[in-house]
């Protein structure tokens, strides 16, 4: 498995795990997290709890965009971003 | 990566304000707010609302809109003139913490620029709560919602229908004998006040201090406006006066069979406080279903509604104020200060 793959496979279950309209849903990394009420801004704060602490990261105020928690495969794209800017 | 690409901006209240309408029209829907704008935004007696909104940096598309509305309060002997923000409104496709966070931050501007003495927000659930906890902010205090029930019928019809005909008029004496068994203070005279607010409003309002408590003004301008111009509800006031001098008074609405009592104030007020509540009691007790109030935990009412059987049900909203570090007002709030509010402090 890739890494990309293991990384949208932890973030697809905490979400599945931590939001009960993802459950409802059966949430896929396509999916808009924050316009079909899965996430709410509440619940992007837990979203940034889980990956500063999962994957050793910070996330700034301004990576808070829509853009990068509108779905599992934008926060991948975001992480991977990061984790390279870093390396 | 993505950065952000929004930004705050101030909003003209006189060439945007449809702007502001629409913004707040689809994501707080629930809420007439073309009927209540020049009342809320523009006739208020302490001062003009501020308001801004979060946009789209590509598109300039308005994706969020929050305003401070200015109140003048108590803090302790002390008169300031503070912020009560309100509307604050996030599309759902923006909720993503990040233009919300900006707009929270935007009204703490007029307090650092000294404008105001200090801001404060009520959100009423969690997820109002999650910029504060990005910013690293406490609720100052929580607001509870008490309330009495008055009648079953509701309640019973709910579960039996037609049939529960008899039960609920045996259950509405059982309940209108207990609620009866409540002493009168025959000291006071309580009365509907029906004009405006006149001056002894605003001489009660500075005869009321409290060391070390934070609560809102209640002169006449102000009460005349909040109570005899809100275009939207109709509130009734009752008086309790003691050989002519006012005293205390109580302000309640009623909307579809509930009675909300949105403020209680004044002098001597354990003793005036259960004789108004009563008296409201008294007033509703035929006709709403119940009764409800929303009160601080540091507030001296919460006494006077135990007293009278009001019971406590949940958390309604929390309370968090923000000053500029180093002010007088940030240590005053620091110091242990007790946020002493209804319903008048918590909704604008």
């Amino acid at each position: 498995m890739s890494e990309v793959q293991t990384t949208s496979h932890q973030i697809r279950d905490f979400i599945l795990k931590k939001f009960p309209l993802a459950r409802k849903r059966g949430v896929k990394e396509s999916d808009l997290l924050l316009e079909s009420g899965i996430l709410d801004s509440m619940g992007v704060l837990e979203v940034v709890h889980f990956i500063e602490q999962e994957f050793k990261t910070q996330v700034s105020d301004e990576e808070l965009v829509p853009e990068n928690f509108q779905s599992i495969d934008r926060l991948v794209s975001f992480l991977q971003s990061k984790t390279s800017r870093i390396g | 990566m993505l950065s952000m690409s929004i930004f705050v901006r101030p909003v003209d209240h006189s060439s945007e304000r449809q702007k502001l309408l629409n913004i707040l029209q689809v994501n707080l829907p629930f809420l007439p707010h073309a009927q209540r704008f020049k009342w809320l935004y523009c006739a208020n007696p302490d001062g003009p609302a501020r308001s801004w909104f979060a946009c789209q940096e590509t598109s300039d598309q308005i994706v969020g809109v929050v305003s401070v509305f200015p109140r003048s309060m108590w803090f302790g002997a002390q008169l300031k003139v503070c912020g009560q923000v309100g509307d604050f409104a996030t599309a759902a496709s923006h909720r993503s913490l990040g233009p919300s966070l900006m707009m929270q931050r935007a009204t703490f501007e007029p307090v650092n620029d000294g404008t105001w003495s200090f801001c404060y927000d009520c959100p009423p659930h969690d997820a109002g709560m999650s910029t504060f906890r990005r910013l690293g902010m406490k609720a100052n205090c929580e607001m509870w919602r008490y309330a009495l029930l008055l009648r079953i019928d509701r309640k019973l019809q709910r579960h039996l229908g037609r049939s529960g005909a008899v039960p609920t008029a045996v259950g509405n004496l059982i309940l209108g004998l207990y609620l009866s068994q409540r002493k009168k203070v025959n000291s006071l005279e309580i009365t509907e006040h029906t004009g405006p607010f006149g001056e002894e409003f605003s001489r009660l309002d500075s005869a009321v201090k409290e060391a070390g408590a934070i609560r809102a003004a209640r002169s006449a301008a102000h009460l005349n406006w909040r109570y005899r111009e809100d275009p939207l509800q109709h509130f009734k006031v009752l008086t309790a006066r003691q050989k002519g001098e006012l005293i205390a008074y109580i302000v309640f609405c009623v909307v579809d069979e509930t009675a909300t009592i949105v403020d209680l104030f004044g002098k001597e007020l354990p003793v005036a406080a259960v004789a108004l509540i009563s008296a409201v009691v008294e007033q509703c007790k035929l006709s709403c279903q119940g009764i409800q109030t929303f009160v601080s935990e540091a507030s001296e009412l919460v006494g006077p509604f135990l007293t009278l059987r009001f019971r406590r049900r949940s958390v309604a909203a929390r309370v968090v104020a923000y000053a500029k570090p180093g002010t007088d007002a940030a240590a005053f709030l620091n110091g242990g200060a007790r946020m002493v509010f209804t319903q008048a402090e918590l909704r604008v």
